[in-house]
């Protein structure tokens, strides 16, 4: 069982922190926090209630039990055994027992849509589609989150992102909420940040700006055409509803090329747009990483000049090193051998070939990795 | 595809909805919904947003722009050339359909209700006996049954037996039923396939066409989460389906059916009339086609086939190893199935007879791929 003890909320509107205590026999033990600037203090309740999102997804990937001692809020309350069901059938997980008392929480007036921004191509896509006033989810802040793709140690990069964020929500005339948390640290050595741990983080975070917030739109990792059992997905994101304040995922009707195409004209996100997968590297975008250089293939297969966002060109010699995990994900594969067709289909002969050749080292691995599992049984 | 001259009509019980779709190359013809059971007619706007989502599922199949010079509800208006978008990101078809409609905005009605859609099939079930709590996340009010769904409307006779055993539950719970007669599957017939794609738009309509009586309309789920796939209702097409007036729920996509039954297995209404029957179209169940034999099992599995008169109570091995699958997402059924068989040992017969069926299924699904491939490269 994971228990969620002793929960402290203190600040005021502005600025506020809330710790909790996890105890655990398998899972994470110690203070879990949340620090956020910017937003007005929640609800006691919301606060509960954003510790049971972010040790739920954790708690059904390891089969415990979760228990809080103080109430949540009530919808949520009332709904937290089926979105555990549904994160525990996804992983085909045997189910667990979530233990909350609900109460009922009063909403704010004057509250505003948010999306959580990390600077990506979802998060890009995201804020572009829903900035006007045409648009469905009127996007009035961004969510900036430490410690999440970066360690929390890492104070230049925060700040480098602190200030392009600042400059980027005041060009665009929106507010900022900043957000810091220790979930990583805690709760990596238990299960994976990205095919477990990370949603209910960002969950957690919508509840945390609850005082603020009555739309927290997550931008989607991937579209409905390749749906697969992962930290982030749809139907899941989609899942966190409290009375005052819903999580929703943005952007599952557009593949990531599709978002890529449709962010590339955009001057914000031409010149900030960070797509780097690397914890260790010091730029922006590393150039080098594989989300890197799928990116710049497909920046290169779209027609789009060179973009200042990476530190070099893209060379054959870059796409032949990337490292494709063909046994992790198959759509991924997929996807390479269709810019491999777009890039033989456009005259690219270097790069159709670098990418064939990354494709064929990719196969072997695969091969290598199978072959190792079997030995390991 | 163009919608025109769309009528909201009052009558003696309900409301009658119409409108005349007309695609690129010629007419289609006029879809009509009539609502029963006292059930509040929606504002105009509401209505064209009825009918376009009716429509989409079709429209992005056929890879045309759906317009209308009525005013739509603009909140759904808004959101439907994506909606479209992830129709056809999920089906594999071009994602280049436009809804274009002008805007209307009216306030919703006071006291409207949930609402379920039930056909009177485990899933109905299960949705009316997680939300029939009034203290619940959903409380419903009212259940709502379509004739052109599951039957032809040259079946009215049949339809009469359906509605007498979903009038009965419907009492039983102190709900309203709000029966919905339409044409739907008869105009767009011939405008993509009726299970996998747009039977979906068909209930995402209901939803929109209740909205003077209904705040959310629960669609039951077919399929859990992890099962999910290019089908006509999938949960984040439903749940995508947002109005001013009404927003569409696609219920329990954390269960799959198998798991549905076992904390409703003692209650009488379920056992009593579920209706599951893909064949007999008069209104009972013949208890020998698939989906009959499939629900017998999960009844037997559970212990409550004999208690389960709806069903009949003929289930012998032989019914089981017959049974052909012809897709993986009613293999993986069975699997769970077999696996719950397995756990108990006076249901081994049932394991290994569904052993056997998903064997043969699959070596059918291999011979018929393999012929076709065969075929395919001699045709070329």
């Amino acid at each position: 069982m994971i228990r969620i003890a002793g929960l402290s909320l203190t600040g005021a509107d502005g600025s506020f922190r809330a710790s909790a205590t996890l105890k655990s026999d398998r899972g994470p033990n110690g203070e879990l926090w949340f620090e956020v600037q910017g937003a007005a203090l929640p609800d006691r309740a919301m606060a509960a209630s954003a510790f049971v999102a972010a040790l739920t997804p954790i708690s059904t990937f390891l089969g415990e039990n979760l228990t809080i001692d103080e109430p949540i809020e009530k919808e949520l309350a009332l709904g937290i055994e089926a979105i555990a069901r549904g994160y525990t059938r996804n992983w085909g997980k045997p189910p667990i027992h979530v233990a909350a008392e609900g109460v009922r929480v009063k909403a704010r007036e004057n509250r505003i849509v948010a999306t959580s921004f990390s600077g990506g191509a979802d998060s890009f896509f995201t804020l572009k589609t829903h900035l006007g006033p045409e648009s469905v989810h009127l996007i009035e802040a961004l969510a900036i989150v430490l410690g999440f793709d970066t360690p929390l140690e890492a104070t230049d990069k925060h700040a480098e992102l602190l200030d392009w964020t600042a400059e980027l929500a005041a060009s665009l005339g929106l507010r900022r909420f900043v957000l810091r948390t220790n979930l990583r640290p805690l709760f990596d050595p238990h299960a994976n940040w990205g095919g477990v741990t990370h949603i209910g983080c960002l969950a957690a975070f919508a509840f945390l700006l609850s005082g603020s917030v009555h739309t927290y739109l997550v931008p989607s990792s991937y579209s409905i055409d390749e749906l697969f059992p992962t930290g982030s997905h749809a139907l899941l994101d989609s899942a966190w509803i409290s009375g005052p304040t819903r999580t929703l995922n943005e952007g599952w009707e557009y593949d990531r090329d599709d978002k890529i195409r449709a962010i590339m004209d955009w001057a914000p996100a031409r010149e900030n747009l960070r797509v780097c997968a690397s914890r260790t590297s010091k730029l922006r975008n590393c150039g080098r990483c594989e989300k890197c250089v799928r990116t710049m293939i497909n920046l290169r297969l779209l027609g789009a000049p060179e973009v200042p966002i990476f530190p070099h060109p893209l060379t054959p010699q870059i796409v032949r090193d990337i490292r494709i995990h063909a046994w992790r994900s198959q759509d991924r594969y997929r996807r390479y051998r269709q810019r491999l067709l777009s890039a033989k289909r456009d005259d690219l002969d270097g790069l159709a070939s670098a990418i064939g050749i990354a494709l064929l080292r990719g196969r072997a691995r695969t091969l290598r990795y199978r072959i190792r599992a079997i030995f390991r049984g | 595809m163009r919608l025109s001259d769309v009528r909201v009509e009052r009558m003696t019980d309900g409301f009658r909805v119409s409108g005349r779709f007309e695609r690129e190359d010629g007419p289609l013809g006029e879809l009509y919904y009539e609502a029963s059971g006292g059930a509040e007619p929606p504002s105009p706007e509401m209505g064209v947003a009825a009918l376009l989502a009716a429509a989409l599922p079709s429209t992005v199949w056929l890879g045309e722009d759906l317009r209308t010079d009525e005013p739509c509800d603009e909140a759904f208006a808004r959101r439907a050339t994506r909606i479209a978008r992830g129709i056809a990101l999920l089906h594999g078809l071009s994602p280049k359909t436009q809804v274009a409609a002008p805007f209307a905005h009216s306030a919703p009605r006071e006291g409207r209700v949930v609402a379920a859609s039930f056909s009177g099939g485990v899933d109905s079930f299960y949705t009316l006996f997680a939300h029939r709590n009034p203290e619940g996340p959903l409380p419903l009010g009212a259940l709502v049954t379509v004739l052109g769904f599951d039957k032809s409307q040259d079946e009215a006779a049949g339809f009469g037996d359906l509605l007498d055993d979903v009038r009965a539950t419907a009492d039983g719970e102190g709900l309203r039923l709000f029966p919905i007669r339409t044409n739907f599957r008869t105009l767009f017939e011939n405008s993509g396939d009726w299970g996998s794609l747009t039977h979906g738009g068909l209930l995402a309509s209901l939803g929109f066409l209740l909205s003077g009586s209904v705040h959310t309309y629960l669609v039951p789920s077919s399929y859990p989460i992890d099962g999910l796939f290019a089908w006509g209702s999938h949960p984040m097409i439903d749940d995508a389906h947002v109005s001013s007036h009404t927003r569409i729920v696609h219920d329990a996509w954390h269960l799959n059916r198998n798991e549905k039954l076992p904390p409703m297995a003692d209650w009488s209404p379920l056992l009593e009339r579920v209706r599951v029957c893909a064949r007999t179209r008069a209104g009972r169940n013949c208890g020998r086609c698939e989906k009959c034999i499939r629900t017998k099992l999960l009844f037997y599995l559970n212990d409550r086939l004999e208690a389960a008169t709806a069903l009949g109570t003929e289930l012998t091995p032989e019914m089981v190893r017959g049974l052909v699958m012809k897709n993986r997402h009613k293999i993986a059924w069975y699997e769970e199935l077999g696996a719950i068989a397995r756990r108990r040992p006076e249901h081994a017969w049932v394991a290994r007879a569904i052993r056997y069926a998903v064997a043969r299924s699959r070596w059918r699904g291999f011979c018929r791929r393999s012929w076709n491939a065969v075929r395919g490269a001699s045709d070329r």
